[in-house]
């Protein structure tokens, strides 16, 4: 059975009583599902916690139609897309003290997920490197920024 | 609520026939007992809990929403017909 994104995440959110309309844009590096939805700050949840929830659960149930599916990045209201510019300015204005001042800078603790979009902004960058570090009791690491030599 | 579960359940495990959701009401809670296929039991369950993890959250989002207060538990029958427990 093809997978049917655009259905599986409207079919979804109804069954949760929100009225949904879901609109599928191609990107590189997979679909991008964009939520246009009544009470878009309930299911974005704290911390975009909701909204990684519902993007997790329609993963698996493409994956469930079918295993070659590619992976959908769910969006609401552009949430995704804010969250990721401001974590774009946070990195470049590490990256600046870093090169300015020749300091190491550390990060707060982030999921997988932002901080591959932390590691991308940087990783043309010629003046600083990253490396993840574990922090004990999450799944979260930090990004240690240091000068590159 | 029970679609939603419904929905979800049969969409994420290989024998959706063998998917069954009780509703149990009790003091103003509904509590909804899922039998699955034994073999779909830890799709359910996923990697350290992830997935039922992500279904129950989502079901107290859908809950609020909707002003009801509702939870869900696996229940494992035993092979051999004794007492069911998770």
């Amino acid at each position: 059975m093809a997978a049917d994104p655009k259905k599986t995440l409207e079919e979804l959110l109804r069954h949760l009583g929100f009225d949904a309309t879901v609109e599928p844009h191609e990107m590189d590096g997979g679909l991008l599902l964009d939520v246009k939805a009544d009470d878009a700050g309930r299911l974005i949840g704290r911390q975009g916690q909701t909204l990684s929830e519902v993007q997790y659960i329609a993963n698996r149930m493409l994956f469930q139609q079918d295993p070659s599916a590619p992976k959908v990045t769910v969006d609401i209201g552009g949430y995704r897309t804010q969250a990721r510019d401001a974590l774009v300015q946070k990195a470049l204005a590490a990256a600046e003290k870093v090169r300015r001042w020749g300091d190491i800078v550390e990060l707060e603790p982030l999921n997988a997920f932002d901080r591959r979009i932390i590691h991308n902004a940087l990783k043309d960058n010629p003046s600083v490197e990253t490396h993840s570090v574990e922090v004990e009791g999450t799944e979260k690491k930090v990004i240690i920024l240091r000068p590159r030599h | 609520m029970q679609a939603f579960l419904d929905y979800v359940v049969k969409g994420l495990v290989e024998r959706p026939d063998a998917v069954s959701i009780t509703p149990v009401e009790r003091d103003g809670i509904t509590l909804f007992q899922l039998r699955l296929h034994p073999t779909d039991v830890g799709k359910i369950i996923g990697r350290k809990g992830s997935t039922i993890h992500a279904i129950r959250s989502l079901m107290q989002v859908g809950a609020a929403k909707k002003g009801i207060r509702c939870s869900l538990e696996i229940v494992e029958e035993e092979v051999d017909g004794s007492a069911p427990q998770e």
